[in-house]
């Protein structure tokens, strides 16, 4: 009782917060309304930029690691290149698809735990060995079981990124990626179901160092994360979270044959800030992701790569993924 | 840091001591600072009165402003290493590392006469343009032919000149470049393609330790622990149509044999390895016609 208590009572503030509106305070709520707003207010127990599993994140940082691994490989040559560009000195493009599950267990009170299906395809054309232009989009499937009222919601989700990036002299490349989202919300609960809806703006821009030597490949990336996510539901007002947040990604790649290559990651997450406080969740401000990766090369063209990551030191998420994809170059 | 204009000059070994580098280093760059000079003055001799090869390499590789081309100084190693071992003894050799146009115009000058050699070897590499422009580390571009053409280059009639550079044989289409040199040219690319750098001690993208056992070994024996794998892509070819002659190449019947075997071999990695790292390598022979030696003004 004491416990149903304090839920009505944070979803009471919470329907005030979202609402912002001055006195007169609202008559008492019928449960159908709690449960409304418990809902939409739920899909951001911390914005979602501060989600060990956020789809537009795992999207950007992706291209991303994908671009600067593009732009090392290039190797030298002996030229000075100049426009326009001689006919065998074409561009190289490459398409790619991926897989990848998530299972996130939310320790919190209110959290919610979720699995996500994804798989994204993408394709880049990398100019004149040192400028790569790629366009990609994933859609993932999110279910998700809310510890609150004992509902869940499926979300179906879109996202398109478009990525830039430039490499110079051997070891640096700088580039940005960037996209847009569109998330729709099922919810159902004790008090019917809710559609809802979110639009996710995303900027990253990233820097990246590379060195290799002998069959040993590294890399540091650090990337910035900025994210604007708006929900809106019928009969609740929209809800805006705005989050930022830094990245430093640390690769070795290890090639054990002419096919066959090995890769561990660490990647530290930090949120800088982002306002994901609408139910009065505690947040997680940092966590380390640890992952591996083999990708095998069937031809100069076919790569396929199988990998996993864990979420390790994040106070309250723990999201497990497994993923794979394949890559066609030409 | 290193000295931008360095040279290598010994006799019958491949890494001579660091005093005689620093003394000949010294002298060439005060010659190369004096623009026109003869380098071949500091050119050192065999203990045998005369030797029958005389290698002579030009190589641009410390680049600030661009990707640095260690691969294509390790290639002249390679060549100097292969001559050393066809014609032990009998080989003068002198590398010019990151020179100035300058030098670059005394370097050509100063190469030898069918008098002071019976076989002249010209290895020059650095970045250039589909427009035959040499990027010098110094960050000047010039058009290489013009620089030939100025330079009076001294006839030899066994000589062939190995443009290891991207759009290597863009020189071809300045008339300038051919009457400059009347010599035999290997070009480590067509006038419309880059060339690469390999590398061998990583597996990828191709596998050179699996697939070319026998250079890779001869790399590994003759380039030392400090090398660091990396080879241009006609450096490869070089050592690798080295490692499977069946003989020395004695007569200029032999070379062209050698160098057409060249031109096999980028094929074939082309064919079997690669095809984006690999570049067309082409042999133009020396014109069957009498070939005028032309000595060297005073």
């Amino acid at each position: 009782m004491k416990t149903q208590n304090l839920i009505i009572g944070i979803l009471t503030a919470s329907i005030s917060t979202a609402r912002a509106s001055p006195p007169p305070p609202p008559p008492a709520p019928s449960l159908a309304t709690l449960f409304r707003a418990a809902a939409v207010t739920s899909l951001h127990p911390d914005a979602p930029g501060a989600r060990t599993d956020n789809p537009a994140d795992r999207l950007n940082s992706g291209a991303a690691l994908n671009a600067v691994d593009q732009l090392t490989a290039v190797p030298t040559s002996a030229g000075v290149r100049s426009a326009p560009l001689p006919p065998k000195q074409g561009p190289l493009f490459s398409l790619s698809g991926e897989y990848n599950y998530l299972n996130t267990n939310d320790s919190r009170f209110l959290g919610s735990d979720s699995q996500t299906h994804s798989m994204s395809i993408g394709g880049t054309g990398l100019f004149n060995g040192d400028f790569l232009v790629g366009l990609n989009y994933s859609y993932s499937r999110t279910d998700s079981a809310m510890n609150i009222l004992g509902s869940y919601n499926n979300a179906d989700q879109n996202f398109i990124s478009l990525i830039v990036a430039k490499s110079f002299m051997q070891f640096l490349s700088i580039g940005f990626a960037g996209g847009y989202g569109h998330t729709d919300y099922t919810i159902v609960g004790p008090g019917g179901r809710l559609p809802a809806n979110m639009d996710t703006w995303t900027v990253s821009p990233f820097i990246a160092a590379s060195y290799q030597t002998g069959r040993l490949n590294t890399s540091l990336t650090a990337m910035y994360h900025y994210e604007n996510d708006r929900t809106t539901a019928p009969g609740i007002a929209a809800i805006t979270d705005d989050s930022n947040k830094i990245s430093l990604t640390l690769r070795a790649s290890y090639a054990a044959t002419e096919r066959l290559k090995i890769q561990g990651s660490v990647k530290f997450t930090e949120i800088l800030s982002g306002s994901g406080q609408s139910v009065g969740l505690p947040v997680a401000r940092a966590w380390a992701t640890f992952g591996t990766k083999v990708s095998y090369s069937f031809s100069k063209a076919l790569e396929v790569y199988a990998g996993y990551s864990y979420d390790a030191f994040n106070q309250f998420l723990d999201t497990h993924t497994v993923n794979g994809g394949l890559r066609y170059s030409f | 840091m290193s000295n931008p204009c360095r040279a290598l000059c010994a006799e019958r070994q491949i890494f001579p001591g660091v005093t005689h580098r620093l003394l000949v280093a010294g002298l060439l760059f005060v010659l190369s600072s004096t623009d026109g000079s003869d380098a071949s003055e500091v050119r050192s001799r065999s203990a045998v009165s005369r030797p029958a090869v005389d290698f002579h390499g030009f190589v641009n590789w410390d680049f600030r402003h661009r990707r640095k081309l260690k691969g294509w100084m390790a290639t002249a190693r390679v060549i100097q290493g292969t001559l050393d071992q066809w014609y032990p003894g009998r080989l003068a050799h002198t590398v010019m590392e990151n020179g100035t146009s300058a030098a670059l115009h005394g370097f050509l000058h100063s190469l030898p006469t069918r008098a002071e050699s019976e076989l002249s070897v010209v290895y020059l590499a650095s970045h250039q343009s589909p427009e035959g422009k040499w990027d010098f580390v110094q960050r000047k571009l010039e058009p290489l032919s013009t620089i030939a053409g100025d330079s009076n280059i001294p006839g030899h009639p066994v000589r062939m000149v190995i443009v290891d550079a991207c759009y290597a044989a863009a020189f071809r289409r300045d008339p300038v470049w051919d009457s400059a040199w009347q010599s035999s040219f290997l070009f480590a690319a067509d006038a419309d393609e880059e060339t690469q750098e390999l590398n061998f001690r990583s597996p990828q993208p191709v596998d050179l330790g699996r697939r070319y056992p026998a250079a890779t070994a001869w790399l590994n024996q003759h380039m030392g622990k400090g090398w660091d794998g990396k080879l241009s892509f006609l450096g490869f070819v070089w050592v690798q149509t080295f490692v499977t002659s069946k003989g020395v190449p004695v007569s200029q019947d032999g070379w062209r044999e050698f160098l057409r075997r060249c031109e096999q071999t980028a094929r074939e990695f082309r064919q079997n390895a690669d095809r984006r790292l690999a570049s067309s390598v082409t042999f133009v022979a020396l014109p069957t016609r009498g070939v005028p030696v032309r000595e060297r003004r005073k």
